[in-house]
């Protein structure tokens, strides 16, 4: 019983550290408006996409395509923005339930 | 277990449903202090679709995670290591993190920085700060930008020969980059030192080289949407959307 106490706190804990780190990869993300709520799936597409963005500026910034950055992460944002919308639109309705998720 | 193949991605599906089922959706659903209910062996229709549902997002969340393993640099996840859910998106968490700092170090003097959002500002701040201030800081510059340089070479041997070009842009940057904020001979110092890191980093680009067919393998299933979406955001199109600034738009939707 005691055994069955300390694995589930365990797991809790567990369970917990992976929210936590979702909400810090969320704090990454930059989004408009930049409170709006993802869910985990959204997090994590878009930090991929975010990534590949990222790259893609470093590397034209070393090619000497500097002016166009900022312009560009208006883009991404913006962008995002309607991908979200319409994924949510088309996709199931409690795709943003975070709190009770197992992973 | 083998990250990149299709079985393993395959395995962890299965278990994690398997997780998921035990824990049973009943209980997430109608919160915790009720008591237990009977799982009953014909379940409603309904409760059988809520359950499809549910395993089909889990699955798609597993595979989301998958995806974002292959984005990190093969330094930090290299090739035969399996990474933990945790572990991933801490990688990613520090990789973006490393990848703003590289950004604000390179535009801080040609750009503006209201654009970004205020928590990204402010870790991009103190990441600057600990790159200009101290000597630790700068070995981590140089580490990481070992790393930047292998995840480039893994980019360049999946897309093909169209990188070479872009690859051999990355190290005169960095130096002029060092030599703008004056730390050019505290990073030499470092520099020597990491003759080592090298050889070991050599090590496991030979060992990703060989993942990268599994790679491709999970990029072109087309499974879902997001596989669809991630397969047409490759590399090019990013470079193309950022270069084309009238074409970008219509890009990222």
């Amino acid at each position: 019983m005691t055994r069955k106490v300390i694995s589930n706190s365990r797991e809790r804990w567990r369970q917990q550290s992976v929210n936590t780190a979702f909400a810090e990869l969320r704090k990454l993300i930059p989004t408009h408006p930049p409170e709006k709520k993802l869910s985990k799936n959204e997090i994590l597409r878009l930090a991929m996409r975010y990534i590949t963005f990222l790259l893609t500026l470093l590397e034209n910034q070393r090619d000497g395509v500097t002016e166009h950055s900022s312009s560009t992460l208006i883009t991404l944002i913006t962008g995002n923005m309607r991908n979200l919308s319409s994924h949510t639109e088309t996709h199931s309705p409690g795709s943003s339930s975070d709190g009770a998720e197992t992973w | 277990m083998d990250v990149s193949s299709p079985l393993f991605s395959y395995s962890s599906l299965s278990s994690d449903s398997e997780i998921y089922n035990v824990s049973s959706p009943e209980s997430s659903s109608e919160g915790r202090p009720k008591p237990r209910r009977t799982r009953c062996k014909n379940p409603s229709k309904q409760r059988r679709n809520a359950s499809e549902k549910e395993k089909l997002r889990m699955r798609d969340l597993t595979k989301a995670l998958h995806y974002l393993r292959t984005f990190l640099p093969p330094f930090v996840a290299p090739a035969g290591q399996t990474l933990t859910k945790i572990e991933t998106l801490r990688l990613a968490i520090r990789y973006i993190s490393y990848l703003s700092s590289q950004l604000d170090l390179e535009m801080s003097y040609c750009q503006n920085k209201e654009l970004r959002s205020p928590q990204h500002g402010s870790t991009s701040h103190s990441w600057e700060a600990g790159n200009l201030g101290n000597e630790m800081e700068a070995f981590h510059f140089q580490k990481n930008k070992h790393s930047h340089s292998a995840f480039y070479e893994s980019w360049t041997a999946r897309n093909g020969k169209s990188f070479q070009d872009e690859q051999e842009h990355i190290t005169p940057p960095h130096s002029d980059l060092i030599c703008d904020h004056g730390l050019l001979e505290q990073r030499h110092v470092t520099l020597q030192s990491e003759s080592g890191f090298i050889r070991v980093e050599t090590e496991q680009r030979d060992g990703t080289e060989m993942e990268i067919p599994n790679c491709d393998e999970l990029f072109s299933s087309g499974f879902d949407p997001l596989m669809n979406l991630q397969t047409s955001l490759s590399h090019q199109d990013y470079s193309k959307a950022v270069q084309c600034e009238s074409t970008g738009h219509d890009f990222w939707i």
